[in-house]
This record gives C-alpha cells, sequence and structure tokens, in this order.
C-alpha cells in the first residue's frame, strides 16, 4: 500500500512535469526570432494572408493568452495545426512515434539483455583477459557517438557486406501488415505475416545496435561491478553452505539483486537514446519521430515543436514509472517499506 | 584412545595461507581439532586469529584465491573432505551445517525467507526427490522447531521484515533443514541483544540435544564457552595453544596465552572486557616461524620464535603447545 502512495506522488509529480516543460517550450518557441507565419506562406505570400494566419494563431496576444488558447486546445486533444505539414499535429505524431518507439524498444531489449549477459560473463571470469578486453571494449563504446556507430554499421554491413538494408522499415516489395500498434514487428506478428516481420527485423537491427551501444557498454560495467560486489556478500556464502549449487546461486540469488542498480539507471539510457534517436533516424532514413521534430524546429513550426517535445516527454516519463515498478518488483524493501 | 581418533569431525594439521599483492599470509598453522559425536565444542581467540578461516575451509566457501589450503586434512565420518569433489563433495558437506555470525547480512534482501528455506530443504534432500508439497511442509515444521512464530506467514516475509533473533532462528532453520550431524556456529549471538542471545542459545542447545547433534562453535565470549561447550580449543594467531575440557581450561589453564586471556576475564560475572593481554595479534606477513605468541608471551625463552611446540599431552584430554611444558609418561595415563 506505501507503494501504490509512492506510486501516486509519481503521477503527479509527472504531470507537474508535463505541465513545466510544456510551458517552457511554448515559451522559447515563440521568443526565438523569426515569423513562423512568414516561414509557414513563403516569401512571396501576401502581408495580409501572412497577419490573417497570425490571428488565426493568436500570435498578436501577450504569452499568457496564447498559452491559454492552446491548453484549451490541448485538453481537448488538439494539438494544433503543423503549419509545415498542415495536417493535425496529433495525426502527424502518431504517424512517427511508433516508429521512433519501436526503435527504442529494440534499442532497449537489445541493451538489457545484452548488458546482463556481459556483466554475467564479466564476473563469471573478473580479473582475466576476458573481463580485462570487456572493459577495454565497453571504455571505447561508451565513448563513441551513436550516428558513428550508425554509419560505421551501415558501411559494413549495408555498403560492402550487403547483408541488411540501409535505409527505412520495410521493403518497397513487401506487403505491410495492417496498422494496429504502428510498429511494424509487433502488426506484423499479429496478422501473421512472418515475410514482413522478419524484413522489419532486418530494418531495425542495426540502426537499434547503434542506439543501445553507448548505454550497453555502461550499464555492461554496472551490472558487472554490483554482481562482483554482491558476489562477496555474506548471504551468497551462506547459500553456498547451505548446499544451494552455484548455477541456482548465479542466475537467481546473485543476479536478482544485481539487477536494482542497472535497472534503475535505464530510465536514463532511454531518455539519451530518445535524445540520439535523431541522428541515427537521419542515418538509416527511419520515418521517426525525431526527425519530425528537427524538421519542425528549422522551420519554426511552433505546435509541431511543442507537441513532439511534450509527447516525447510524456514518453519519457512513463517509462521511468515502469521503471520504478521493476525496481520496486525486483527490491522488496522498495516496495514494502 | 584420544579425541582425535573416536572423532565424527577432525582436522589435521590445516595450513591456510592467502596470496595477496604484498605477500603470502600464512594464517592458519597446524591447525588440528576434533569433535566427536554429540560434542560441544568451543574454539576460542581474539579477533583476527582465524575462526572464521578455520570455518570457510570447512563448510567450502574459502575464497580461492587468494586463499589457498596448503595442507593439511578435514575428515568428516571417515572420509577427508579435501579429497572429494561434485557430488560426494556435495554429500558430505550436506551433513555439516553453518550457523552463521551476522543475521542480518546472511539472509538474501530481496527473496521471501521460504524461497531460500525451501531451496536449501530442496538442494540437501536432492536424493529424495521431494515434491513442492512436501519441501513446504518440511518448512514449517522446521521454521516451527526452532520457535519463530506464525511459520507459514513468516515463509513470505522478506528478512527487512523480522528482527535480527527471528533471522537469527531462520538461518538455524535452514541449517537444521538439511538434517546435518555436525553444526558449526560461528559467533552465532554476538549481533544479537543480550536478551535475544540466551534465547538463541537456550534454542540452539534443545536443538542440539533432541537432534543429537555435535556443534563446534567459534567464539571470543568466555562466558558462553564455560556455560555452553564441553571441550574447548584455543587458537592464537592461527596456531592451537592449548585444548582441554571446559573445565580443566578453566580451572588450570597452561599456555601462558590462556592464563592471560582468563585473568582479564572479571572473575564473577564471566563475561567482560576479553583479551586484556597486552600487544596485538602479530602480522601475519612477519609471524615468527616458532611460536607465533612469542612476541608478547612473558616466558618466552630462546626456542620459542624459531621453533614450533608440538602439542603434548598434559593429562586426561588437556594438552597444551608451549615449550613451558615435557610430556611426561606417568600424567598421561590414557596414551597408547
Ligand atoms: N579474504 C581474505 N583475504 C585476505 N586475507 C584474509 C581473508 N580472510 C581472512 N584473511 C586473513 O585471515 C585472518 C583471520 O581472519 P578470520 O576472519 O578467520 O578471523 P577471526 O578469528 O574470525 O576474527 P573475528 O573474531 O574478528 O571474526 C585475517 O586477519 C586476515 O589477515
Ligand atoms: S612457547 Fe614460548 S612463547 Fe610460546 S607460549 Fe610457550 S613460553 Fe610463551
Ligand atoms: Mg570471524
Amino acid at each position: 500500500m506505501e507503494f501504490m502512495s509512492f506510486l501516486v506522488r509519481r503521477v503527479a509529480y509527472s504531470i507537474f512535469v508535463l505541465i513545466g516543460l510544456s510551458m517552457l517550450i511554448f515559451t522559447i518557441v515563440r521568443v526565438m526570432p523569426g515569423d513562423p507565419a512568414r516561414l509557414a506562406l513563403g516569401a512571396r505570400a501576401t502581408k495580409e494572408a501572412v497577419q490573417e494566419l497570425r490571428d488565426r494563431m493568436h500570435l498578436d496576444e501577450s504569452l499568457p493568452v496564447q498559452y491559454y488558447h492552446w491548453v484549451k486546445d490541448v485538453l481537448q486533444g488538439k494539438l494544433g495545426i503543423s503549419l509545415w505539414t498542415r495536417r493535425e499535429v496529433s495525426i502527424d505524431i502518431s504517424r512517427f512515434l511508433p516508429a521512433t518507439l519501436e526503435l527504442v524498444l529494440f534499442a532497449a531489449l537489445i541493451e538489457a539483455d545484452v548488458r546482463i549477459l556481459l556483466g554475467v560473463i564479466g564476473t563469471r571470469y573478473r580479473n582475466t583477459w576476458v573481463d580485462n578486453t570487456l572493459r577495454v571494449g565497453t571504455y571505447f563504446a561508451v565513448a563513441t557517438p551513436a550516428f558513428v556507430v550508425a554509419i560505421f554499421l551501415s558501411l559494413i554491413f549495408g555498403y560492402m557486406l550487403k547483408v541488411l538494408p540501409i535505409v527505412g522499415r520495410l521493403d518497397p516489395s513487401v506487403v505491410a501488415p495492417p496498422v494496429r500498434t504502428g510498429l511494424i514487428t509487433v502488426d506484423a506478428l499479429i496478422s501473421g505475416n512472418f515475410t514482413a516481420f522478419i524484413d522489419a527485423l532486418k530494418h531495425i537491427i542495426m540502426p537499434a545496435i547503434a542506439l543501445s551501444l553507448g548505454g550497453m557498454a555502461q550499464d555492461a560495467r554496472i551490472t558487472r561491478s554490483s554482481m562482483s560486489d554482491n558476489l562477496l556478500k555474506e548471504y551468497i556464502a551462506v547459500e553456498r553452505a547451505q548446499g544451494i549449487p552455484p548455477r541456482v546461486i548465479n542466475l537467481k540469488y546473485l543476479l536478482k539483486p544485481s539487477l536494482i542498480a542497472p535497472v534503475s539507471v535505464l530510465g536514463l539510457d532511454i531518455a539519451s537514446m530518445l535524445g540520439n534517436a535523431f541522428m541515427v533516424e537521419l542515418v538509416f532514413g527511419w520515418p521517426g519521430l525525431s526527425q519530425y521534430g528537427v524538421e519542425a524546429a528549422l522551420r519554426k513550426d511552433l505546435n509541431a515543436v511543442t507537441g513532439v517535445v511534450l509527447v516525447i516527454g510524456l514518453v519519457y516519463l512513463t517509462i521511468n514509472i515502469l521503471v520504478d515498478i521493476t525496481v520496486a518488483y525486483l527490491d522488496p524493501r522498495v516496495r514494502l517499506r | 584412545m584420544t579425541a582425535e581418533e573416536r572423532a565424527l569431525f577432525k582436522i589435521r594439521n590445516l595450513c591456510v595461507a592467502f596470496d595477496l599483492f604484498r605477500g603470502t599470509l600464512p594464517v592458519l598453522d597446524h591447525v588440528s581439532l576434533a569433535v566427536r559425536r554429540g560434542e560441544k565444542i568451543g574454539l576460542v581467540g581474539e579477533t583476527g586469529c582465524g575462526k572464521s578461516v578455520t570455518m570457510k575451509v570447512v563448510v567450502g566457501i574459502l575464497p580461492i584465491p587468494p586463499g589457498r589450503i596448503a595442507s593439511g586434512e578435514i575428515w568428516f565420518d571417515g572420509t577427508n573432505i579435501l579429497s572429494l569433489h561434485g557430488g560426494r563433495l556435495q554429500d558430505v558437506r550436506g551433513r555439516i551445517g553453518l550457523i552463521p555470525q551476522d543475521p542480518s547480512a546472511s539472509l538474501n534482501p530481496v527473496f521471501q525467507v521460504g524461497t531460500q528455506l525451501r531451496d536449501a530443504i530442496r538442494y540437501s534432500h536432492r536424493h529424495r526427490n521431494l515434491s513442492a508439497k512436501e519441501i513446504r511442509r518440511l518448512a514449517i515444521d522446521v521454521l516451527a522447531e526452532v520457535g519463530l512464530p506464525d511459520p507459514v506467514r513468516n515463509l513470505s516475509n522478506y528478512p527487512f521484515q523480522l528482527s535480527g533473533g527471528m533471522k537469527q532462528r531462520v538461518l538455524i532453520a535452514m541449517a537444521l533443514a538439511a538434517n546435518p550431524e555436525l553444526l558449526i556456529a560461528d559467533e552465532p549471538t554476538t549481533a544479537l541483544d543480550v536478551t535475544i542471545q540466551e534465547q538463541v542459545l537456550r534454542l540452539m542447545r534443545e536443538a542440539i540435544d533432541r537432534r543429537n547433534l555435535s556443534i563446534l562453535i567459534i567464539t571470543h565470549n568466555l562466558g558462553l564457552i564455560r556455560e555452553f561447550t564441553d571441550r574447548v580449543y584455543i587458537m592464537y594467531a592461527g596456531q592451537i595453544g592449548e585444548t582441554g575440557s571446559t573445565r580443566d581450561l578453566f580451572n588450570r589453564p597452561l599456555h601462558p596465552y590462556t592464563k592471560g586471556l582468563l585473568a582479564s576475564v572479571p572473575k564473577l560475572t564471566g563475561e567482560g572486557v576479553p583479551f586484556g593481554i597486552p600487544g596485538t595479534v602479530p602480522d601475519y606477513l612477519n609471524a615468527p616461524s616458532g611460536c607465533r605468541f612469542s612476541p608478547r608471551c612473558d616466558r618466552t625463552t630462546e626456542v620459542c620464535a624459531s621453533c614450533r611446540p608440538e602439542m603434548i599431552l598434559i593429562e586426561g584430554e588437556h594438552r597444551v603447545a608451549c615449550h613451558l611444558y615435557k610430556e611426561e609418561q606417568e600424567d598421561d595415563p590414557q596414551a597408547g
């Protein structure tokens, strides 16, 4: 029950953060130099047309009044019209967001598995050449930006070996599965379209690896040191003395307490993935939200920028709450106290 | 016949070293001790003298490296544990139960008490292929045996929800659940409140009597030794200095270290400041090759530092390793 009230507080806090974030981004895009209406309509549009658009968007009113209008719309589920695509921003976002979510989801899955594996291997062979090689390797991986990895991967596997596709989410020759979740892999599975599933996997594997590598390397270190520390704990020695086999101790009694620290930082990883996603999406022509957001920022597309930032903020906060729940599952001291 | 020959469990000339960066620490130096069936044996010595290292070797949790078993034998019911591997080793180890020192650090914090207890039962009785239901039954029974209130509910509690005394009861239950013949208790009450100490000791004594167990109890609490044990081994810096029945040892201590140890205990209470002997345990790196107590001993002679005193029989089971004493045939009626 303690934990429920903790969760409620977390959600309330997240709502406050979202409100603050919306005010901040709302102000920033409006004080940036340049007239969004003029940018949207082009140099040849008449003064009257520009003024008319400015009026429609309440651009000549004071900031608080503009914000009031915007909030009124948001509460009705409308994020306004994009000045660039001329569509409802929420429609644009619902088109681009799933691609980014799918990418980040795969990156997070790869990261979580590989770093546990590396952490276990590093602990099992701690202070041998295996562990040292992993250590050096992870330093490199941490220090290399995601887009450099992306370029390398696509050069090697895309251009030279030609084993993986270089752009997009699905080959044009493959019949796309009907959209349910927007995550092509999931939709393909739902509709039983295995050709599409495999093709989507082939498309997502390189960008996902590029995106996950930095955080993965860092967390492998955290998992490794957390496991090695716990290995010296009294309770592990006692469990051995009780005759519980090493396999059970390592994969159960040692792994669970050792996951608490690395899972706690997963929220931060995903935040940095959402940030890094832009470059990776650019390299792999991945039609995701980051690309859309950057394009919108360059065009001073007020509603689109505000909408994108808000949605990414929402995703980030949701993921953090999920991380908290996972940590609480792993650590009863958090859950029950 | 001597204690060693009829023993259920005996350690013979065990030498354990730690290979560290700054050098090799020869911590245990020819340690020998024996426990007969039904006996309560104490192992006493000041902090750092190697009591826990001895325990770790026996239950198989010595970290190797840096630890290394240089030589020696550990016999349990006729087999040398140190020569066993795999399943046979696990079988013998299952007959030796450990009661650890610090109950708060000895239970896995993220698992329910019942999870670990059931695994301890499952693997120590693995030849019997118990069903989940039978394992649960055994778990509840053994928690009830150690006097844990409401065993069924406590199975699903986490360690942090239990008091120190309850945690120690759970750990004793885990040790008993394997149906051991020998218990090794490393400072089983040091981490507990004084009132709880009494309860836990009583509980251990009852379990030992009911199940006809033997126990090797490690402590620096001389009051506990006097009250609880039949025989005692006195350890100093990895060497056994003296052994004998608890009564003989308290009435007629022979080794200068034992004398100092007892003199430092206030007579009436049987408790209090232990080890009021001047000086500290020597650094193992520069330990004397002979008697390791020689730097602190007020009776030290020339041979002491260079020549290791052999354990000699004084009377009955009373033995001492000190150059002040010579073996005398007439004091040794049972010899041979
Ligand atoms: N893992 C280890 N690495 C290096 N040296 C060790 C290790 N464990 C024990 N030692 C050495 O062995 C010595 C004896 O340690 P041990 O834990 O057996 O002492 P103890 O008699 O149990 O003391 P206490 O009463 O404080 O529990 C220590 O002083 C230390 O020098
Ligand atoms: S052997 Fe020598 S130094 Fe050691 S206790 Fe006896 S008299 Fe003292
Ligand atoms: Mg100790």
